[in-house]
């Protein structure tokens, strides 16, 4: 065994400290612990600094532990009367001080005001003092994560929730944006209107409607400045939070909802006990049927419960029916206005609703949609909820089909999502010919992002380009994008499109006539794999040809 | 103060001793399930434990990390079990083992916390250039390795490697300040 010192002791470490070792590189790393002294050391020291460096590039509490007395490990028995031992440290202990409601509509504890009056108010002020505190802590947390929230959801390491179910959800912009199946790492989610259910990997559900501003803060752990939440808390998940800028609500198995505005914040107790805390006042304890208000002025009324309010996960399954449903409707009306448009000579739609795609054909509906055989390529999830798509994330995937006829113009919309621009050409589409038939065309987007249409000459030197500048920079990865390319005979030019602005525009001098023929949907070099890939990385919708130029608007509105 | 040290804990003072104290629970909880991912939800915990358990307690002012420790140590204890039983063997038996080094001393949960994160800043102001980009680029900006690969036309091996290599720095030179402010303090 080599000394610790090597390189890959210390690349198996970095793994281990980052959650991203294999269980054989866990045995490697065994090995050097088992025969290397200081390979202890160095891997505890790793830990430790990444713990350190971890909590100083967070917000938070700064004051320093001026702690006397010993650090020792004392029995807990040692600190409690012997008289009232409880062992199950999380057995939830009952009040036998409870809350009074008063006539002025507010909660008081006044056997324990009356017992001790001075002491009470000191600690009532050290305690408002340090849950303000703690209020701070959260905005700032929250703003911080927002500024620097990565949105790469293959984090799945540091995850604490998984996306289970979205409800027509309108996000305030595209970065913004959450997809079903996606975990959550601690941070915010903000979204505008709609509903949106999150699972916690401890069982927890949470569903959030909309607006909201809610903070995942770890397993246990959120904050809520606005919006409506249900929860159902599974037993992993006991002690559950949801803090808001009015108070906190601390679950002890239960199954609540709250709803916070600018001005209030109300919770309903659904099923079993909640704990309510709001600063400067006693800790409030709610039980089925129960619910309280905490307003600006931080006044708690007890008020009627509103239990239709909660969100169960059957009344979620039953919206989420309704929603496909409609989303199905709004498909069917959208193709066929589709197929009204002159012009159109092809139209390969891999973005029906999971039933009716066929995997392995684009054709369905009317005789406009020309057949495209596929090869290679996978099922993907489409735009909207319940769509599909197809995925072109293999070196050897691609579609084919052939289109008869030579044209003056041309015009290709195409519906499509990019993961990533691996190849110096990611190929929409292109003849498979190209560099054979005069009149070819190849559309690609380059490796910086660039569109790039090329049209072939009567010789392969004689092939022309034409480049956008960067359309598809690495942020808009992963999101759907419409993109076209109009060659224009009539005012000799070729322009492209991206959602539905014009991005460039270029004198077009050649006067062969553009054909379509044996034409390559993906990809291009399908007899060469390995060798130059072309394929996309990514994912399409639709593709449509036209034999004519298309209007700005008539790309636009299609 | 004798006063104080003879009063019940109440749900108020748990919480102050809670704020108080929260650097040491983080590192005594990382002392006994040494990962970082369990570390907000044992916090947590403790927090919960403290005030639904407030009014059984007697509040001792020179007991008090000694409470807090046990407290801790249990919450660790039940999450470190439910943790390493998910993980596939090797890396349950690389877990245990990590947990179990004790006579390193380097996880070992201390009043001296702060001074370690105070040395840590003053450190980093010592590094490279390219390796403090690093660092902030991972802790701060929360960028992946796999998207740094890109960045820095280095392969992920090699970011791991020199990642260990400058949290190892870092580690010798906190060692090296605690060290020295001990030395420059008056002795009595």
């Amino acid at each position: 065994m080599s000394p610790p010192h090597e390189k890959s002791f210390y690349d198996l470490v970095g793994r281990y400290v980052h959650g991203d070792i294999t269980p054989e590189q866990a045995n490697d790393l065994l090995r050097y612990l088992d025969e290397e002294p200081d390979a202890m050391a160095i891997l505890q020291r790793n830990l430790l600094l990444d713990l350190y460096l971890d909590r100083i590039f967070t917000v938070r509490k700064k004051d320093v532990i001026s702690a006397s007395g010993g650090c020792g490990s004392l029995p807990l028995s040692d600190f409690i009367d012997s008289s009232e031992f409880d062992p199950e440290l999380n057995t939830p202990i009952v009040c036998s001080d409870p809350l009074e409601f008063t006539a002025d509509g507010t909660w008081i504890r006044q056997s324990e005001q009356k017992k001790r009056p001075n002491k009470r108010k000191r600690i009532l002020i050290y305690s408002g003092f340090a849950l303000s505190f703690l209020i701070v802590i959260f905005f700032s947390v929250s703003l911080i994560r927002m500024a620097f929230r990565s949105n790469d959801p293959t984090d799945s390491f540091h995850s604490v929730a998984v996306v289970a179910d979205l409800i027509d959800v309108k996000w305030p912009s595209e970065e913004n944006v959450f997809k079903r199946g996606q975990e959550l790492p601690e941070g915010p989610i903000v979204f505008q209107s709609g509903l949106v259910e999150l699972l916690y990997h401890n069982g927890t559900r949470i569903v959030l409607n909309g607006p909201c501003e809610y903070l995942v803060r770890g397993g246990k752990n959120s904050f809520c400045s606005e919006g409506r939440i249900s929860a159902a808390v599974s037993p992993a998940g006991k002690g559950f939070e949801i803090a808001t800028p009015f108070g906190n609500v601390v679950d002890l198995s239960t199954e609540f909802f709250v709803e916070v505005t600018k001005t209030e914040c109300r919770t309903d107790v659904i099923k079993g006990r909640v704990q309510f805390s709001v600063p400067e006042l006693p800790i409030i304890s709610l039980s089925l049927g129960q619910a309280a208000q905490v307003d600006l002025h931080r006044k708690v009324r007890e008020i009627p419960s509103k239990p239709d309010q909660y969100i169960s996960r059957k009344e979620m399954e039953k919206r989420t029916e309704e929603n496909t449903r409609k989303i199905e409707s709004e498909n069917r009306i959208r193709y066929e206005k589709q197929e009204t448009v002159p012009g159109l000579i092809a139209s390969f739609r891999f973005d029906g609703e999971e039933t009716r795609t066929v995997l392995n054909r684009s054709q369905y509906g009317k005789d406009l949609c020309q057949k495209a055989d596929l090869s290679g390529c996978r099922s993907g999830d489409g735009p909207l909820a319940g769509t599909r798509s197809i995925a072109f994330d293999r070196d050897n995937a691609f579609g084919r089909s052939r289109i008869i006829g030579k044209y003056d113009s041309i015009s290709c919309v195409v519906y499509l999502r990019i993961d990533r621009l691996a190849n110096q050409g990611n190929v929409i589409c292109a003849n498979g010919d190209f560099f054979d038939h005069a009149g070819s065309i190849l559309w690609q987007i380059s490796r910086e992002g660039k569109l790039q249409f090329f049209l072939s000459g009567d010789k392969p030197s004689e092939s022309v380009r034409f480049e956008s500048p960067v359309v598809l920079p690495r942020t808009h990865w992963g999101t759907w994008i419409k993109l076209a390319v109009v060659a224009d005979r009539g005012n000799n030019t070729i322009t492209q499109y991206c959602d539905g602005k014009k991005i460039f525009q270029e004198e077009w001098k050649q006067t062969q006539k553009l054909q379509l023929e044996d034409l390559m949907l993906g990809n291009l070099t399908v007899n060469k794999v390995g060798k130059n890939n072309r394929n996309l990385n990514g994912a399409i919708r639709n593709i449509s040809f036209f034999d004519r130029a298309l209007t700005a608007e008539e790309i636009a509105a299609w | 103060m004798d006063e104080l040290n003879t009063i019940r804990l109440t749900q108020d003072l748990a919480t102050d001793l809670f704020l108080q104290n929260i650097d040491f629970i983080r590192s005594v909880a990382f002392e006994s399930a040494p990962s970082r991912s369990l570390q907000e939800d044992i916090v947590h915990d403790v927090y919960v434990c403290l005030i639904e358990n407030a009014g059984k307690w007697k509040y001792d002012e020179s007991k008090k990390l000694a409470l807090l420790r046990s407290i801790t140590e249990n919450m660790s204890a039940r999450y470190w079990r439910s943790y390493i039983s998910n993980l596939p063997e090797s890396l349950r038996i690389l877990a245990e083992k990590i947990q179990a080094a004790k006579e390193t001393g380097i996880l070992q949960a201390d009043e001296s916390e702060n001074l370690k994160i105070l040395a840590l800043k003053l450190c980093m102001e010592k590094l490279s250039e390219p390796n403090r980009e690093l660092v902030e680029m991972i802790y701060f900006g929360q960028k992946k390795y796999t998207d740094l690969t890109q960045e820095t036309s280095k392969s992920l091996g090699a970011l791991y490697t020199q990642m260990s290599r400058i949290r190892d720095s870092l580690y010798r030179c906190i060692e090296q300040k605690t060290k020295s402010e001990d030395e420059n303090e008056p002795s009595a």
